[in-house]
């Protein structure tokens, strides 16, 4: 689904990635797995389009469709939940569906600041899973919630799948082990 | 009516009790109506000039210049803010004019205007030039300030440009182009009726004003004021509750 040579990736001075290299099968569920500021989250950017690496190629299969949870959940803040889901084309159904399978069925008609912290996580959760992609992209998905809210929202991520790929990035091991990831060391 | 909108009106009425007995108390200080005529003079001059045809025509012209120099303001700042957040070049080229009119007394701008523009245009363009580095600006500012992680993700869900400019990017740019487009329409009213003083066209509240003037009427010199003052209040609030039905349509 993914494959990315030899890249070269740096922020000014600061070298983050020296010919690095990783291919991602359809399907696979893996972990990007490193400490704080090892480039995680830069080469989930790259993976998903957003970043260019300065050398090298990534290659993306054609169904490569991203849908991803966003470090900062980056809700529009002047668009209910259900708005900001189903602006991503989403069918409404769906988006109902995940909000209620997420715990925050009551949550749909509110605007994210109504939200707690911990809401507004299992909204941008909801919307990226209600999204039409092939590859799932999270990005600290559970930053912010308790045990019971991560067990729960990893359950159903690892339903809602399906056979498609997935891409995380965390600093707990055993978030990727509800996830059923592969770890690959970064950094 | 809700006890809030009561409370809010009384308050209102109360502080116009206060200023129009502060305005008694120094037109009777005074002792001259050349200088400060009585609230009742200005009132019963008010009075006499609503019941002529030409004073409504010289609101409704007024008017029409004024807005038709805001409109095309607003429409002109709101281009030029784009092409200018879009086109470094266009940036460069029309910052050092923006900056010049901004810096150029607006008196200096209807003497100049009045060499090359008709009078009866005059103030239409004296408010377009107020309006329009307002909200070019401010509008500029706010696309240039636009977080661009939003536009990542918009980019990333697959949303169209057309999607993007509506759903994501206005409604981030309008809260600075609506506060500028209230604060500009003050600027255009005041410039306009500064530059129909100046260039006298027929039916304008601005000759009325210099009329009155000339003829030492004061009391009819405050009732046009007040007039003025009344209509700037009436369009700024129009505009104000426009940008507040925007506001919670989009919360």
């Amino acid at each position: 689904m993914i494959s990315i040579e030899h890249i070269y990736f740096s922020y000014g001075e600061k070298k983050v990635f020296e010919d690095f290299s990783l291919n991602i099968k359809s399907g696979d569920r893996i972990c990007l797995f490193g400490e704080s500021g090892c480039g995680k989250t830069t080469l989930l950017r790259i993976i998903a389009g957003l970043s260019v690496p300065d050398v090298g190629t990534v290659k993306r299969a054609e169904s490569f469709r991203p849908s991803k949870v966003f470090q900062e959940n980056l809700l529009l803040p002047f668009k209910t939940v259900l708005q900001n889901i189903t602006l991503t084309g989403a069918e409404k159904s769906d988006a109902l569906a995940h909000l209620a399978a997420l715990g925050i069925s009551g949550c749909a008609d509110k605007y994210p600041s109504e939200l707690s912290g911990g809401m507004q996580r299992r909204a941008a959760i909801a919307r990226a899973l209600s999204a039409e992609y092939s590859c799932l992209l999270l990005d600290e998905p559970f930053a912010g919630l308790d045990a019971q809210n991560i067990s729960s929202a990893a359950e159903h991520i690892s339903k809602s799948l399906d056979g498609r790929t997935l891409i995380l990035v965390t600093h707990d091991k055993s978030e990727a082990e509800m996830l059923g990831c592969r770890i690959v060391k970064i950094g | 009516m809700k006890r809030a909108e009561f409370k809010k009106i009384l308050k209102w009425a109360a502080v116009s009790l206060f200023w129009l007995a502060v305005w008694q108390l120094a037109a009777a200080a005074v002792g001259k109506e050349l200088l400060i005529p009585y609230p009742k003079a200005a009132l019963f001059s008010l009075i006499e000039m609503a019941g002529t045809a030409d004073f409504w025509r010289a609101v409704a012209f007024s008017m029409l210049r004024i807005i038709a120099g805001y409109v095309s303001g607003v429409a002109a700042g709101a281009a030029g803010a784009v092409l200018s957040a879009r086109f470094a070049v266009f940036k460069a080229l029309f910052s050092p004019l923006l900056h010049l009119i901004r810096a150029v007394p607006v008196a200096s701008f209807i003497i100049l205007a009045f060499v090359w523009i008709k009078s009866p245009y005059l103030p239409a363009f004296i408010a377009f030039l107020m309006v329009m580095p307002m909200i070019w600006t401010s509008t500029q500012s706010g696309i240039e300030n636009l977080d661009r992680r939003y536009l990542e993700m918009a980019k990333l869900f697959g949303l169209s440009p057309l999607k993007t400019f509506f759903e994501v990017k206005l409604p981030f740019i309008m809260p600075s182009f609506t506060a500028s487009a209230i604060s500009a329409l003050g600027f255009a009213w005041k410039s306009g009726v500064a530059a129909e003083v100046i260039c006298r066209p027929e039916y304008s509240l601005g000759k009325l004003l210099q009329d009155a003037k000339l003829y030492l009427e004061t009391p009819r010199v405050f009732a046009v004021t007040a007039v003025v003052a009344i209509l700037s209040i009436i369009l700024e609030t129009a505009v104000k509750r426009a940008a507040g039905r925007f506001a919670n349509d989009k919360h």
